[in-house]
């Protein structure tokens, strides 16, 4: 992710234009203020010289002052508040989903959660999507195998309406219930 | 009493971004893992290894999840068999548990619903 920053904030960039302005200001006022009392000195207009300096002086004071207190109001904000307002925000783009509150060790005593009874229930522990089975953590008898049909066996009475082979490529149905698959 | 850094985890799963997936989850959990898509090769790699967990999926293609849990039985009793199915039929379930699931997930579970499926399964290898 590129997170570009703007070089110069928006206020920045005024209050610079607006020094410049008041430099070239002066510096046009002061020198036809200095052509104009070098005219009136060269013809001997003393009060005349007198009275351009003296008001050229105000004028240049009362800018240099309007100056200082634009400068100052804008130094009381805080800059920490504009660059917040045009910090690029990052949100994050992870949507994780809901985690769901698990209920530990809820024996099936609801009949109608169920369309079939397990043979069983007692040994079952059902967690809304998770089955546990405890007989199975205590251990598997060996002798297990030998009483248990293969899995197609298993798969074709578990499932007696599934027309095709037990094998065979799960239905769009299967694919349309699984998010995974 | 197991240990994450040694035991090995089998996945069997015809989908490879959910082999992807909890062979991610499962390597952060500190298990290693062994991915099959093929039910003949895992069922190969049981016989050999007898990894002590194996999280099977239902539907595939080759070969359904209950046919190798049955073959596992005979190739590998003391793996034990977590099923991991998009599609919870009931009688599926009931079948595979009634066979020695030590647990069924249907899909999408929690993540730590696996992790907890796979240490109870594990705790009780001896």
């Amino acid at each position: 992710m590129k997170i570009s920053f703007p070089k110069y904030l928006p206020g920045e960039l005024l209050i610079k234009k607006r020094d410049a302005l008041s430099i070239i200001s002066s510096m046009i006022i002061g020198f036809l203020a200095g052509l104009c009392g070098s005219y009136l000195l060269k013809n001997h207009f003393w009060l005349l010289t007198i009275a351009v300096l003296g008001i050229v002086s105000i004028l240049l004071c009362v800018g240099g002052a309007v100056d200082l207190v634009l400068s100052r109001s804008t130094a009381d904000e805080p800059p920490t508040a504009t660059i917040r307002e045009n910090m690029p925000r990052i949100t994050s783009q992870w949507d994780y989903r809901t985690r769901k509150t698990s209920r530990s060790h809820a024996v099936i005593d609801n009949p109608s959660a169920e369309t079939c009874d397990p043979p069983s229930p007692d040994s079952f522990v059902i967690n809304d999507n998770v089955w546990f089975n405890d007989n199975s953590l205590a251990g598997v008898a060996p002798t297990f195998v030998d009483r248990q049909p293969d899995g197609e066996e298993l798969m074709r009475n578990v499932i007696p309406e599934t027309t095709g082979p037990v094998c065979a490529t799960p239905t769009a149905d299967d694919t349309a219930v699984s998010t995974y698959d | 009493m197991p240990n994450p850094n040694t035991d090995v985890i089998c996945l069997l799963d015809d989908d490879p971004s959910v082999l992807k997936a909890v062979a991610r989850l499962l390597s952060s959990a500190g298990w290693h893992v062994q991915q099959f898509d093929d039910p003949e090769k895992f069922l190969e790699y049981a016989k050999i290894h007898r990894s002590p967990v194996a999280v099977i999926d239902v539907w595939m293609p080759l070969m359904n999840g209950l046919e190798v849990q049955s073959r596992l039985r005979q190739v590998s009793p003391s793996t034990r068999v977590i099923i991991f199915t998009g599609k919870d039929d009931p009688r599926v379930r009931s079948t595979a548990l009634n066979a020695g699931a030590s647990a069924f997930l249907s899909k999408p579970c929690d993540d730590e619903e696996l992790l907890t499926a796979i240490r109870l399964a594990l705790a009780s290898v001896t």
